[in-house]
């Protein structure tokens, strides 16, 4: 590890809120305990059905495929009812709302992980090419894997370490447009942003 | 304290994460407060965050604490909120600390604080915000800092710097227009 560089101390006044702010209570027992079956509920859902999981109008609640068709038919007609413009952004991000869930239960087999894994260990230990060289083959082996998405910011973090920053700035954007919504922009941005 | 969690070959049930549910729900809860999230989607994104941890759970690396590990998860979540739609915020209540055997003048002090180092953070931008929750709030080193949230070390140390001067002038401000206005 490197030396660290100095960080400037926080002042009394500061330390004295945060410790504050550390001892804040933890939730009532009510509120714990109601949002815990709510929380299992969906997920022993998920592992029943095999149920997608998404977020509509904000609440997070498992959907059949017959509830998941109906949510894109309605976003559907949103777009015909707004105007052209808007038609346009809104069409964009109906799409991405299609596409946005992940199946959670896909099966994955182990040697699709283990290869995404080996990957990361290669990128972590300095090598990018090999992580390249890994990520390659897992695309061409399992194009349409659960963990693609997963692949695909793996592949633009090898690609940025790999000083191809063209390369990553083109995939980048593939991956943007591919999942919208991705929990894994903020990384995908914070690699394209790091220094070279 | 963190949770050990049996999970021979990255088998993952219900059950297991039984426990998960019932130590960490008010520490992901607390998390996406202070990263920002409004108090009225507190409930919807915690539930996220743990169908999250679950669906992903097999990235788990078992030899590290737990609660970065889910906090990685709730930055992404709070951070893919913030481009959605945002809801009518229901006003907050303050934090209860009636059991916390302080006197009413004491426990009304904390109140505030809590609430003051809330509306400081809420200035923060997120990626900042979230080096400065993890390191300065609870205390994890900034390599693990950095490890959650898949970013260079010397990012993290970067963004802390800056959280931790945006914080104090936020911070400062408030404590001065509290005095102004008592």
């Amino acid at each position: 590890m490197n030396e660290e560089p100095p960080l400037t101390p926080l002042s009394d006044a500061v330390k004295q809120a945060l410790d504050v702010e550390r001892s804040r209570p933890d939730l009532p027992a009510v509120s714990q305990s109601s949002l815990k079956v709510r929380i299992e509920a969906t997920n022993d859902f998920v592992v029943a059905t095999g149920a997608r999981v998404v977020s509509a109008s904000g609440t997070l609640r498992p959907v059949t495929t017959q509830a998941f068709t109906a949510i894109k038919t309605r976003a559907g007609m949103l777009i015909f009812t707004a105007g052209a413009f808007w038609g346009l952004i809104i069409g964009a991000s109906s799409v991405a709302m299609m596409r946005a869930p992940v199946p959670l239960t896909q099966p994955v087999a182990p040697a699709e992980r283990a290869a995404l894994e080996s990957a990361r260990v290669s990128l972590t230990q300095g090598r990018p090419a090999d992580a390249l060289v890994t990520l390659d083959a897992h695309a061409r082996e399992y194009p349409s894997s659960a963990l693609a998405e997963e692949r695909e910011s793996l592949a633009i973090r090898a690609l940025v370490a790999n000083h191809q920053r063209d390369a990553a700035i083109a995939r980048a954007a593939a991956f943007r447009q591919q999942y919208p919504k991705s929990m894994l922009l903020p990384a995908v941005d914070a690699h394209l942003a790091a220094p070279p | 304290m963190h949770t050990v969690i049996p999970t021979p070959e990255g088998a993952m049930t219900p059950f297991d994460f039984g426990s998960l549910y019932a130590n960490e729900l008010s520490y992901v809860w607390k998390s996406l407060r202070r990263l920002g999230v409004a108090f009225s989607d507190l409930d919807d994104l915690t539930q996220e965050v743990f169908a999250t941890a679950f669906r992903r759970f097999d990235t788990y690396d078992q030899t590290r604490p737990l609660r970065p590990w889910l906090f990685g998860i709730a930055f992404r979540v709070a951070g893919a909120q913030r481009k959605r739609d945002k809801r009518e915020a229901v006003s907050e209540p303050p934090p209860d600390l009636h059991d916390e055997g302080l006197s009413p003048h004491d426990a009304a002090e904390r109140a505030q604080t809590m609430t003051r180092v809330l509306a400081a953070l809420d200035t923060l931008r997120i990626e900042r915000k979230a080096v400065f929750i993890l390191h300065d709030i609870e205390g994890q080193t900034i390599p693990d800092a950095a490890r959650v949230l898949d970013i260079p070390l010397n990012t993290a140390y970067t963004r802390l710097r800056a959280a931790r001067a945006d914080f104090t002038a936020a911070f400062e401000q408030l404590s001065d227009t509290d005095k102004e206005s008592p």
